[in-house]
């Protein structure tokens, strides 16, 4: 496939790759324009014409008007906060537990392993009527902690984690008993810095779901105080007889650009992510 | 090396229970539990107020008579097979246009990538605006080629495929990606090989890519089928809410409606099983045919 | 030992995330909860004036999620004191034990000082339940320029109200197409919102069509939807009202974006508050434009009723202080000045005296409010009930065989009632 092919299969291939990255752009850039503009003048699109993409006149006040509307600090910090405290918890525990299985014999392990491996394939949204009977249950309605529990250890991550795991070669784990390593030192020491790049992409992956997690902080959640970026946005689109178009699109900014930047410049980690698992899945 | 005595043999294999115990204890409250809990209360009539009364299969023999779920299963089922089969033929095929390494592939791929990062609220909200039938994008292309507004997903029998042409917008350059990574996989020599031989870049495609190929196309689809039925909650809140006359209404919203909404958790469960045991089969599925691909 | 700060520095994310929770401040405020739309800034006016607004608390979700917060917020029991709640579901929490009877704490002859509508939406199974922050009521809204260019001449007085013959008529005569043949502009929206809505306030507007055709959604005391919302009159009521979006396509089956005021559409039911959003938003038709009229009466002459109101929940820790909060919004100084800001109808007879009655549409609603006004179905399984019927009737204005999704709706509501 490398090979020169015929200048019209080439002409052919760029015009659908080019479609295709228009479908994409396009749009995004539409509604980037939305941005900068008032309600009264978005409502008057109608035609295709330049003004259809460039403001007439170039406003900032969606963006005075949203931060003033929302806490956005708070959100942003507490979203911050949600994902980051989800990303470490389920590293460490999801490490943890596959360290277990990749390393150690102990009673039951076929079958807690298989157990653990059967969760993989059940969605959230399965789970979300009885989930919310256990977090009433514990008292955590309306916590933040209703948000990060659920999420501290997942099927997934222990099954990613053990994969790579498992490659380790065991001599590194008996070179460092020699040196006087026990079982945690070994974790510790040896395989957990070894386990970077597996650890930054699953991190990522995590990372990312968290921030675009809706469903549970929209069900869970009530209480303004506690409400989760994505949650926050969607709430900018609430009135009876009104929408406004333009605060709402100030918010989907604020709310994507921290992703893509993420992604901007973690790209190498998560796309290693989606390969492995496409592979071996 | 000394040898560990009895005791502390012991305490070795029950040590590993140590390390599982976080995240073992966060799976079984959290999975497992609610996992059996589901099925319990697909047997109750249970309010989300909390008052909870055992009552056998009643929801379940109601769910077959009730329109609302009859139509969610049918609009579920189209969702699902247009995703499966148009997102992943977009994918399998851009990604063999994308394969190559180079610059300009490399930037297209990152291009292409831009809607999978985008939080799904974002996204929906931006599909919103593009359908809306005042100001939308789409609406400003009909009109200027001289054709009629139209109502997107206001209209009943329009929802559907603008909700899907959304949903695909989003997800496709992720298994795209996939496909990258399997056709990585496949050794160059082989399509040398075919070439030298006189192969087209039809027939190539038939007889050496498409069957190493077999896997990871067995993978997309299965991952897609799952999502399909479960991750689409998102969009159909915030651009529909299941209407318009419940065009759509996806299984997972409707059970979040009855479930949250209405208060009927007990109904909702029996409706979240069916959902379950759809996964579980798609899931033994995906095993099988592993297996079959492996031999 | 840097595994050891990993795992102290993971322990510690742990249980700030599990205490935050539970550091929520324990003072002794009384928070309601609401959302913005229902106008908490007045009912902080009218706390302020009672000097009870640095002792509340006013917690907003957004409208189209606050049914169904509130239902999560008393189960998970953290509800506010107050809360406030549409007519027809205080039956539902009540039932559910959400709420504290409001027996012992209303004085007899101020709860006789409700209109007689009030009176009965707070009642239920014998208890009151709820103190009222407005009454409704909706009439016809209407675009005088287009009434004058078409010769229609509105009726002023309900005696004179159109019959539903007359208003088809009508709104037949104002839909306007263009050259394409495509309409330009609807005679009526016959619901408050466009019919992709799910929303109370679309049953609200909807049951009046079964009303006027003589039925109603559910037998009197509530028990049976069958023989009642599949009864031939309601089925006569439906296709009507079906035809109007698909046979005349005089009504818009799409949703456009402030149609009425922007005047493509030609007359609109709705309630009194639309006046006060004119007046907002859109001033220049708020001057000129707009007229109302006395809903039409078919067999049956009949107005909607019932609006928000202010319940105490069972979990409210500090019901007496609560109670003084609730008489503060509700009572006679607080409902004149929230009526008066809101331009909502007053619910108390005392205030409807020194309101204004001549004006537009408040010289129409005196009227129907004592004479045609009724209220929606009073059942505890009443959100269930509604959500059906609203489907049912948005289902069938986008052209439904009406047999049939009247039939599935029955169905819905009979298990429900179960």
């Amino acid at each position: 496939m490398s090979r020169p092919s015929l200048p019209l299969a080439a002409a052919a291939r760029w015009l659908v790759l080019a479609f295709l990255g228009l479908t994409v752009l396009i749009p995004v850039l539409w509604n980037l324009s939305l941005v900068f503009r008032s309600n009264e003048e978005i409502v008057k699109i109608s035609g295709l014409s330049l003004q259809t993409f460039v403001p007439g006149t170039f406003t900032l006040d969606n963006f005075r008007q949203l931060f003033a509307a929302v806490d956005m600090l708070r959100v942003f910090s507490l979203t911050l906060f949600v994902c980051v405290s989800v990303t470490a918890l389920s590293l460490f525990f999801n490490s943890l537990a596959a360290y277990a299985f990749a390393r150690m014999d102990f009673p039951g392990k076929g079958l807690i392993f298989a157990l653990v491996i059967a969760t993989m394939i059940l969605p959230i949204e399965i789970l979300v009527v009885p989930l919310y009977r256990v977090v009433k249950g514990l008292g955590l309605m309306n916590t933040i902690a209703s948000l990060i529990l659920p999420f501290a250890a997942s099927g997934f991550g222990i099954f990613f984690m053990r994969q790579f795991l498992s490659g380790v070669p065991r001599e590194l784990d008996e070179a460092a008993v020699i040196d006087g390593c026990g079982r945690a030192g070994i974790f510790f020491r040896i395989l957990l810095p070894l386990a970077r790049t597996p650890l930054v992409t699953l991190g990522l992956i995590v990372f990312l779901q968290q921030w675009d997690s809706f469903l549970v902080p929209v069900t869970f959640i009530s209480k303004k105080e506690n409400t989760l970026l994505q949650v926050a946005i969607n709430n900018l689109y609430a009135h009876i007889y009104f929408s406004d178009t333009a605060l709402l699109s100030a918010g989907m900014v604020v709310g994507a650009l921290p992703v893509i930047a993420l992604f901007v410049f973690m790209q190498r980690y998560y796309i290693a992510g989606i390969s492995s698992s496409g592979i071996k899945g | 090396m000394r040898k560990p005595g009895l005791a502390a043999r012991g305490a070795r294999r029950f040590g590993a229970y140590l390390y599982l115990a976080p995240a073992l204890a966060v799976i079984g409250v959290f999975v497992i539990y609610p996992t059996a809990n589901l099925f319990y209360l697909s047997l109750c009539k249970a309010s989300i107020m909390g008052r909870t009364r055992f009552i056998g299969l009643g929801n379940f023999s109601s769910l077959f008579s009730s329109s609302d779920f009859l139509s969610s299963l049918r609009t579920t089922a189209i969702f699902m097979v247009a995703v499966v089969v148009i997102q992943t033929l977009v994918a399998l095929i851009v990604a063999i246009l994308v394969e190559q390494e180079s610059r300009s592939m490399g930037l297209m791929r990152t291009i292409f990538f831009l809607p999978v990062v985008l939080p799904f609220v974002v996204a929906a909200f931006l599909w919103k605006f593009l359908y809306n039938p005042d100001f939308g994008l789409f609406g400003a292309v009909l009109s200027w080629l001289g054709l009629p507004r139209q109502g997107f997903l206001a209209e009943p029998s329009q929802a559907l495929p603008s909700l899907i042409a959304a949903c695909i917008w989003k997800s496709w350059a992720f298994f795209m990606m996939i496909f990258v990574a399997g056709l990585k996989e496949i050794p160059k020599e082989l399509h040398e090989c075919a070439f030298l031989e006189g192969a087209g870049p039809w027939q190539r495609a038939r007889y050496v890519t498409l069957p190493l190929l077999r896997r990871t196309i067995l993978f997309v689809v299965i991952v897609t089928t799952m999502d399909s039925v479960a991750k689409v909650f998102t969009p159909v809140f915030v651009m529909t809410g299941g209407g318009p006359r419940g065009a759509t209404e996806l299984l997972v919203y409707l059970v979040w409606r009855t479930a949250f909404r209405l208060g009927d958790i007990g109904y909702a469960s029996a409706m979240a099983v069916f959902m379950f045991l759809f996964v579980l089969a798609v899931n033994l599925v995906q095993l099988k045919l592993g297996r079959q691909s492996d031999e | 030992m840097k595994a050891f700060a990993v795992v102290a520095a993971l322990f510690g994310i742990l249980m700030f995330a599990v205490g935050a929770g539970n550091v929520a401040a324990q003072d002794q405020k009384i928070i309601i909860d609401t959302f913005p739309d229902l106008w908490p800034q007045y009912m902080t006016e009218a706390l302020q004036k009672a000097g009870l607004a640095d002792k509340v608390e006013i917690r907003t979700v957004p409208q189209n999620q606050y049914e169904n917060k509130l239902k999560l917020m008393i189960a998970g029991g953290d509800v506010g004191d107050v809360i406030c709640m549409d007519a027809p579901n205080i039956a539902y929490y009540a039932n559910e034990g959400a709420l504290e009877s409001l027996n012992a704490y209303w004085d007899k002859a101020d709860f006789a000082d409700l209109v007689g509508s009030a009176r009965q939406a707070m009642t239920w199974n014998g208890k009151i339940w709820a103190a009222p922050l407005n009454e409704s009521n909706c009439v016809l809204y209407y675009n005088k320029d287009m009434f004058k260019a078409a010769g229609l001449k509105a009726p002023e007085k309900l005696a004179d109200a159109w019959t539903t013959d007359q208003l088809l008529a009508a709104a037949v005569k104002l839909t306007k197409k263009d050259a394409t043949g495509k309409v330009s502009v609807y005679g009526i929206m016959p619901q408050m919102f466009s019919i992709d809505n799910r929303n109370e306030g679309m049953t609200y507007t909807q049951v009046l069509w079964t009303w006027w055709f003589g039925a109603d959604i559910l037998s009197k005391d509530g028990t049976a939807a069958k023989g009642f919302f599949d009864s031939p009159a309601n089925l006569k009521a439906l296709h009507f009202y079906q035809d109007l979006f698909q046979k005349y396509k005089a009504a818009p089956a799409m949703p456009i974006t402030g149609g009425f005021e922007a005047e493509r559409i030609a007359m609109w039911i709705n309630g009194p508050w639309m006046v006060g959003e004119w007046q907002r938003n859109f001033p220049e038709f708020y001057k000129s434009k707009w007229g109302a009229m006395p809903l039409p009466k078919g067999l049956a002459a009949a107005s909607n009723s019932g609006s928000w109101n202010l319940a105490i929940t069972a979990q409210s820790k500090n019901k007496k202080l609560a109670w003084e909060v609730v008489k503060a919004i509700t009572g006679a100084q607080g409902a004149q000045i929230y009526c008066d800001r809101t331009g909502n109808l007053p619910a108390r007879q005392s205030v409807l005296a020194k309101t204004d009655m001549s004006k537009l549409p408040y010289s129409i609603i005196k009227e129907q409010l004592v004479q045609t006004a009724r209220s929606r179905p009073v059942t505890p399984n009443y959100p269930a009930i509604s959500e059906a019927a609203m489907d049912c009737y948005n289902a069938i204005a986008y052209g439904a065989d009406v047999d049939k999704t009247v039939a599935e709706a029955v169905a819905k509501m009979e298990r429900a009632l179960k």
